[in-house]
């Protein structure tokens, strides 16, 4: 998310890496190069001056020239920064009231019906009673929309009675207490914060329902302007978390650092898609490691348990060991590696890579699926036994898969190649057979030469 | 009209007073380096990003003219060959095809086109395509219903192409002046997404050879830096025409619209300054800058040569 602010930092890093000690000119060099990147990330100003400021006092109080990797150090003060701003340690949302309330607040598009959606389901899996309600009259169909929502998730939706904002909100409260729910959701009506009259409509229906928690939805590609929208919205209803939305946007995230520093109130949640799941706890630490560009192996590693299926890999782990591992499950790896988002999403959290997103756009997934197209055109007993295919079974399987014969014998290659390997690897060839196979695996996914 | 100019100068003059505030001397004759550094400063809190505001600051610099004039030249220089007015005259039916990421205002978008093409006298058919958003659907049915426009719909799910298709279609049996297509909100990051939004414009073009005329995206104003990498994917998929940009009547400044075309050269035909149906006004490049910038103690209107 954070992948160009990254690149830019860990592009200094690296260059710092190399030299024995760090001058001051090479201090501001760096600190110059930062503003530049946390700018281009869409921080705002005000908050990129403090920053620096604070990187820059305690660069000069640690003893940078003398230790062994002054490029280290840096990076690792500037990760001290980032990670102080983002609010430091991961917190629980206070719902330990019963009822408790859920305000929901932010600019128009940022995405809080959609939020409000997603944290339901996050709360009903943590075995909370969700309830939903909305309060925005203005946007036609915003009701409707979180009704849909509040089916698609099983919760049920309370509509509030009542002609302005804070009776229905009041309305669902009393309603949510009778239903025995513990947790209700209030999704609100967007506005800009300079609209008074809708920012004190906010403020009454957030002291009406004694909201236990206000949130700031936030569109994670805002630019300058965040600064001013929380610090808003941190006036109106002051605030105790903020939602990042659309982090899958390619972003780099500025926004977080201008709201966090701003009002001192941590971002909770990441929205990293359209789907209800698509919404994750947002981990300062991950992502200030990201920003500096050391990877996110933790993120990955999740990324791979979600998208992996364990019986299956226990599966294919036995195949391998009896040397059976054939076309089919090849077909099923490759689909795996796309379930996971494709190679270059994966690429992304590799730490220590500093791919930059030129790279990335050059990554394609595209033979991969050649490929399994290619084993879905073949019958079973063809992808057990791939000696069996002949020069008109080829001609089949090319225009079955929409590929050429020259294409299939390609693949036929490498997939014998590649189980050579694994069954070298049977024989306990161990570790650098398995480097040459994820170097082979690279050949055929077209990556990009790094 | 004027009233709508006083609604996006009052909408941006969150940036214009910072500018103010930042270079109270932005009046004087000449300014220090430090107040070129403010300058340059508040230029990026408008959102025109770090490299174009030190290029706007020094081409201003090396100007002879009194520097609040000759950053509003450059300035303007900076949207000289910025092109708007493609008519809908040209084509019958005029066939407008509307992306964007998510929450830009896309809808509400089209909701104002169409009140503003009916108010033409035209007719305007338009083509529900955002077939996944929860409700999407409802929401433009009542913009258009408000609009006096017709809309053809398929239920939740269906495929936007097909959609889309039917739309042109029923257009061109029925003569209507006007086709617009709605379309899913999608970050440019979603490579699914964008392949679909292509097969949209490939699909419309099948069922009208010419056909989309215009490609518009919408733009949410308080977009950074990432609108740069939004507009570039968008046009490298749909084939982006023209741009609009919404949500000016807030605190965003939309220094990103100077960066936009600095970059892309892509026309902005609209700014959204409210939610009314009539908040929608054509782009003025001389008008948005002024809007942008600090009002001249002196008598503006003397110095403009």
């Amino acid at each position: 998310m954070f992948d160009r602010l990254s690149n830019k930092i860990g592009g200094i890093a690296n260059k710092l890496r190399g030299s024995a000690r760090v001058t001051e000119k090479d201090l501001d060099r760096t600190l110059r190069e930062m503003r530049m990147a946390l700018l281009e990330a869409d921080v705002a100003l005000p908050v990129v001056r403090h920053l620096l400021e604070d990187a820059r006092a305690r660069a000069l109080g640690a003893d940078v020239a003398k230790s062994l990797n002054p490029g280290q150090v840096i990076v690792k003060i500037l990760n001290d920064v980032l990670t102080d701003v983002l609010g430091g340690q991961r917190r629980d949302l206070n719902i330990s009231q019963i009822p408790s309330v859920i305000l929901l607040c932010g600019l128009q598009g940022a995405g809080k019906t959609t939020t409000a959606g997603k944290l339901a389901k996050l709360l009903i899996e943590q075995g909370r009673k969700v309830a939903l309600t909305s309060v925005d009259a203005t946007r036609p169909a915003a009701r409707e929309q979180l009704e849909i929502l509040a089916k698609q998730v099983n919760v049920p939706y309370l509509t509030g009675n009542g002609a302005d904002a804070v009776t229905m909100a009041q309305s669902a409260l009393l309603q949510a207490k009778t239903g025995g729910h513990h947790v209700l959701i209030l999704d609100t009506a967007g506005r800009q914060v300079i609209d008074e009259g809708l920012m004190a409509e906010i403020s009454a229906v957030s002291k009406a329902v004694h909201a236990s928690e206000q949130l700031l939805v936030l569109d994670a590609m805002t630019g300058q302007t965040a600064l001013q929208i929380a610090e808003h919205f941190h006036q109106t209803v002051s605030l105790t978390g903020c939602i990042l939305t659309k982090t899958d946007a390619d972003m780099r995230g500025g926004a977080a650092i201008s709201v966090s520093h701003t009002t001192g109130v941590p971002v909770r949640y990441v929205g990293t898609g359209e789907k209800v799941d698509a919404f994750e706890l947002f981990d300062p630490q991950r992502m200030a490691g990201r920003i500096l560009g050391q990877g996110d192996v933790v993120g990955l590693v999740e990324k791979i348990q979600k998208s992996v299926d364990k019986d299956k890999a226990e599966q294919l782990a036995k195949k391998v060991n009896k040397g059976s591992f054939d076309l089919m499950d090849f077909a099923e790896q490759l689909g795996q590696m796309q379930n996971m988002g494709g190679m270059a999403s994966m690429m992304k959290m590799l730490p220590g890579a500093n791919i930059s997103s030129e790279m990335l756009a050059q990554v394609d997934d595209k033979p991969m699926k050649r490929m399994q197209a290619m084993v879905y055109s073949m019958t079973a007993k063809e992808r057990q036994y791939p000696r069996l295919i002949n020069g008109s079974r080829k001609k089949r399987i090319a225009n079955g898969s929409g590929t050429s014969v020259q294409e299939l014998n390609k693949m036929l290659k490498q997939f014998a190649q590649m189980q050579k390997m694994m069954k070298k690897m049977k024989g306990g060839a161990g570790k650098r057979m398995m480097a040459q196979l994820a170097g082979k695996l690279g050949a055929f996914g077209g990556m990009p030469k790094l | 009209m004027s009233g709508l100019f006083a609604r996006l100068k009052h909408g941006l003059s969150r940036s214009r007073q910072s500018l103010s505030q930042l270079i109270p001397a932005i009046d004087r004759q000449t300014l220090s380096d430090q107040e070129w550094v403010d300058v340059e400063d508040a230029l990026i809190m408008a959102d025109c990003g770090a490299a174009l505001s030190a290029s706007i600051v020094q081409q201003s610099r090396k100007s002879r003219s009194q520097p609040l004039e000759a950053l509003r030249q450059v300035m303007r220089h900076e949207l000289a060959r910025h092109d708007t007015s493609p008519s809908a005259d040209k084509h019958s039916p005029f066939v407008l095809l509307v992306i964007g990421v998510n929450g830009t205002g896309k809808t509400t978008t089209i909701g104002k086109l169409a009140t503003m093409y009916r108010k033409q006298g035209k007719s305007v058919l338009v083509g529900a395509c955002d077939t996944f958003r929860a409700a999407a659907v409802e929401q433009l049915a009542v913009w258009v219903d408000r609009a006096g426009a017709d809309m053809v719909r398929q239920q939740e799910g269906a495929d936007p192409a097909a959609v889309a298709f039917d739309t042109v279609q029923r257009g061109l049996s029925k003569k209507y002046d006007i086709i617009i297509i709605d379309t899913a909100g999608r970050v440019q990051t979603d490579t699914g997404l964008m392949n679909e939004l292509a097969k949209v414009s490939r699909v419309i073009s099948k069922a009208l050879p010419d056909a989309p005329h215009q490609v518009w995206q919408v733009l949410d104003g308080g977009t950074g830096q990432n609108a740069i990498a939004q507009v570039e994917k968008f046009r490298d998929t749909a084939g982006t025409t023209g741009l609009i940009i919404t949500k000016l009547d807030g605190t965003a400044k939309g220094g990103i619209v100077l960066q936009l075309f600095n970059t892309f050269h892509l026309p902005v035909q609209y700014v959204g300054v409210g939610e009314a149906l009539e908040d929608l006004m054509p782009f003025e490049p001389h008008d948005f800058i002024d809007s942008l910038l600090p009002e001249s103690l002196k008598n503006p209107e003397a110095q403009r040569v």
